[in-house]
């Protein structure tokens, strides 16, 4: 009975879970895996620190005394306090920087500076502009152009209603054109490793220039790629920096698949071009290697040694001049009056200007006289090959023969220690004109070949009634023309 | 009683329906109350901000709370959203997901935050042009802190919040969570590197399964297979989570209007956003 009791408890068991499992088994078919779930470590990510700053005090004693002009009339797109730091680092150097704001000229700053530095520029240079600059450099200045990705005008199109936006790299291409440099129109990107955003990349690859001694490691906040023609790459991308052109760590400039480079030299040494500026402002300029760069830039901008050509007047003396008068000549009345505004000419460019009876060894002079061969006056001009023996005629090297009635010449002999330049007439009345010529800087009346200048300055003397008296031209009977 | 040619009594019958026929009836009520698998939707078809993430948050706890939810599937249209925000809905749905499986389903755009979400599920379909990616960080810079005459504050970021460079740093290091968040949800099966997902790409669905940022082409009703099938499930109904868990609806803008009533693609406040916000037009 007990058997049969506990059989049907099983039975009513068995009855009662057959549906339960029926149903469950319907709807579920297993028991689901449940992964290992790990979360990100947020707690353990930290923010990212720049570079230490590997900058050491500056030791420069040397004062330079040397005019950097920073460009500041191409619209563009820096504000100079931002600047600052670089601009010390200039003048800690002794230099003394200009803004060019369009005036003066920049014909006349590029006179006497020695660096011209453009920072992100908007409106692109006129011809002329890049023929001075161009010229500029060749007799020993130095250019310096900053381009940054960062830096760009954002405009609403009039008709479409489009952002545009105005890059500085078209107007910084016109005025690197001729030096063989071109910047892309891109920035440089590292996702892999990078100074706290994938667009501030660090560069640890160097090209052996002056301008790089003692880098180890610069990082740059947005920066332009920079293709230069035979010349220097001064800061080149590794492997994982990119362009963002191509994506990829070639230069977008070149078909041959060059690195990519943020700063490069031109060949002749003269131009420097970078495609960032934003690691010339605080706190970026501390980071890393990058003040040692700005003093670098700063140095390369004051290393450049003038040669001055007669155009760069009244730029020509660092010093005191001296002025000498040679052979014949004489100090008259009419000489006083363009002595003096020859004098207050150079007072702009803090050089006085002194009578001297002799010539003061080591001191830059300048020299009048009369263009008839004399002892005293060899010693000035025998470097110039001058043919003054003839009484009608001068013959001037590169020119040929020229007349003397109403003609000027300047002569300006660059030393090593001195400078000279010689004024030459071929009368005395003649020559306060030519003074005055070249004190009111106004040379269009000369030509100008190098050293040498031949002015037209026939007022006061020669061009008028040069004909002896007695031997006017009589007319002289024509024959007309018959039928 | 005869049954066949056997003589039943009634103390037979008695004891067939004590034993037999209650236990059955008992057996059958109580399988009867055995609830009927669901799979949870939940959808995300706006940004992800405080009030969009309350209600995935809501959601995501009903389902952790009620055992007859099996798994979810997030069903995904979204560019993305705060920070702060997309962190909180990832941490819930991680919470989730020890328990249940979650399977998403994206409509035409998982990008940013919203892609940050997907991660955090055990698989991931999309169409084929769905939008998939734009992982990073998007923010405005603080301005540079100056000083007031009649703004007075007892620190030079008290009105800023920070140093602009900060900021730039400590969206790498949000950018490095969220990448964390990628390489943990995908596991092995991600096909590419740091170097190309940390552009900030979005690509079509079709390319996103062959880097391996999703599992999957298929429609919605594909992930919610998925999901019953990671959750063991045979027979099952799909129910969206937003009725059952009975939010409450309440939204703000959070995209900019413009004074004509234009909704712009971009938040209406600066600050840290794992956001997609689509090219205004550039002309160079």
């Amino acid at each position: 009975m007990n058997t049969l009791k506990r059989y049907q408890i099983w039975i009513a068991l068995a009855v009662l879970v057959l549906p339960i499992l029926a149903r469950g088994l319907w709807f579920y078919r297993g028991i689901p895996s449940h992964p290992k779930i790990q979360a990100p470590d947020y707690a353990g990510a930290s923010i990212p620190q720049p570079p230490i700053s590997t900058a050491v005090p500056e030791t420069t004693s040397t004062l330079s005394g040397k005019v950097v002009v920073l460009d500041y009339s191409h619209i563009n797109l820096y504000d100079p306090s931002d600047i600052q730091a670089f601009v010390s680092a200039l003048t800690r150097r002794g230099a003394r920087v200009e803004f060019d704001n369009g005036y003066p000229y920049l014909f006349d700053r590029l006179k006497y500076a020695s660096a011209y530095i453009v920072i992100s520029p908007t409106t692109t240079f006129s011809a002329d502009e890049v023929t001075l600059v161009g010229q500029f450099a060749q007799r020993g200045g130095r250019l310096i152009v900053f381009a940054d990705p960062t830096h760009g005008i954002y405009d609403s199109d009039y008709i479409s209603g489009n952002i545009v936006m105005i890059s500085d790299v078209n107007a910084a291409n016109t005025l690197l054109e001729s030096f063989g440099i071109t910047f892309a129109n891109d920035y440089l990107y590292n996702l892999v490793e990078n100074e706290g955003n994938f667009r501030n990349v660090l560069f640890t690859r160097f090209g052996e220039e002056a301008l790089t001694q003692g880098l180890g490691q610069v990082a740059l906040y947005g920066a332009h790629s920079v293709s230069a023609e035979n010349g220097k790459a001064l800061i080149a991308g590794d492997e994982s920096t990119f362009s963002s052109l191509t994506d990829s760590s070639k230069s977008p400039l070149s078909g041959f698949g060059q690195e990519l480079v943020a700063a490069a030299l031109s060949a002749d040494g003269s131009a420097l071009a970078i495609g960032d500026s934003t690691f010339l402002m605080p706190p970026y300029n501390q980071v890393a290697d990058n003040g040692l760069l700005v003093g670098a830039i700063a140095d390369f901008a004051l290393s450049g040694t003038r040669t001055h050509t007669l155009a760069d007047f009244p730029y020509l003396f660092a010093r005191q001049a001296n002025l000498l008068i040679v052979g014949d000549l004489q100090m008259t009345a009419d000489l006083l009056a363009p002595v003096a505004s020859l004098q207050s000419a150079l007072q702009w460019t803090n050089t006085s200007l002194l009578v001297a009876p002799k010539t003061v060894s080591g001191s830059d002079t300048i020299v009048l006289g009369l263009l008839t061969p004399s002892d005293d006056l060899d010693r000035y001009t025998n470097t110039f090959d001058l043919g003054l023996e003839d009484s009608a005629s001068i013959t001037i090297p590169g020119f040929g023969q020229i007349g003397r009635p109403g003609i000027g010449l300047m002569l300006y002999k660059p030393g090593v220690v001195s400078n000279t330049l010689i004024l030459l007439t071929d009368l005395p009345e003649d020559l306060p004109m030519l003074i005055s010529l070249l004190a009111s800087g106004d040379m269009s009346a000369c030509v100008i070949q190098n050293n040498i200048g031949v002015c037209s300055i026939g007022y006061s003397g020669s061009t008028y009634d040069t004909t002896p008296p007695g031997e006017e031209l009589q007319p002289t009977e024509t024959s007309t023309p018959s039928g | 009683m005869k049954l066949g040619n056997q003589e039943i009594t009634w103390e037979q019958v008695r004891h067939i329906l004590l034993w037999i026929a209650l236990p059955l009836i008992i057996g059958v009520l109580i399988a009867a109350a055995v609830p009927k698998p669901v799979i949870g939707l939940i959808h995300l078809n706006d940004a992800i901000y405080s009030y969009s993430a309350q209600d995935m948050i809501a959601q995501i706890n009903y389902a952790r709370e009620h055992p007859e939810v099996r798994a979810v599937v997030l069903v995904m249209d979204s560019p993305g959203g705060t920070v702060a925000d997309t962190e909180a809905v990832y941490l819930e749905l991680l919470r989730l997901r020890q328990a249940k499986p979650i399977v998403t389903s994206v409509g035409s755009m998982a990008a940013s935050g919203a892609y940050y979400l997907s991660v955090g599920s055990d698989y991931i379909f999309a169409k084929p042009t769905s939008e998939i990616g734009n992982i990073g960080v998007i923010g405005y810079l603080p301005p540079s802190p100056i000083i007031f005459e009649d703004i007075i504050s007892t620190g030079p970021y008290k009105l800023w919040g920070s140093p602009r460079d900060t900021y730039v740093r400590e969206m790498e290091m949000i950018k490095q969570g969220f990448y964390q968040a990628v390489r943990l949800g995908r596991g092995g099966r991600l096909e590419v590197g740091p170097e190309t997902i940390l552009r900030g790409q979005i690509w079509p669905g079709s390319e996103a399964l062959r880097m391996g940022l999703i599992d999957a082409l298929g429609a919605e009703s594909d992930a919610v297979a998925k999901a019953a099938e990671l959750a063991r499930v045979g027979h099952y109904q799909a129910a969206d989570l937003y009725d059952l868990a009975g939010v409450q609806s309440s939204s703000s803008a959070f995209f900019y209007q413009s004074p004509e009533g234009i909704t712009m693609p971009y938040p209406k406040e600066p600050g840290l956003y794992l956001l997609y916000i689509p090219p205004l037009p550039v002309e160079k």
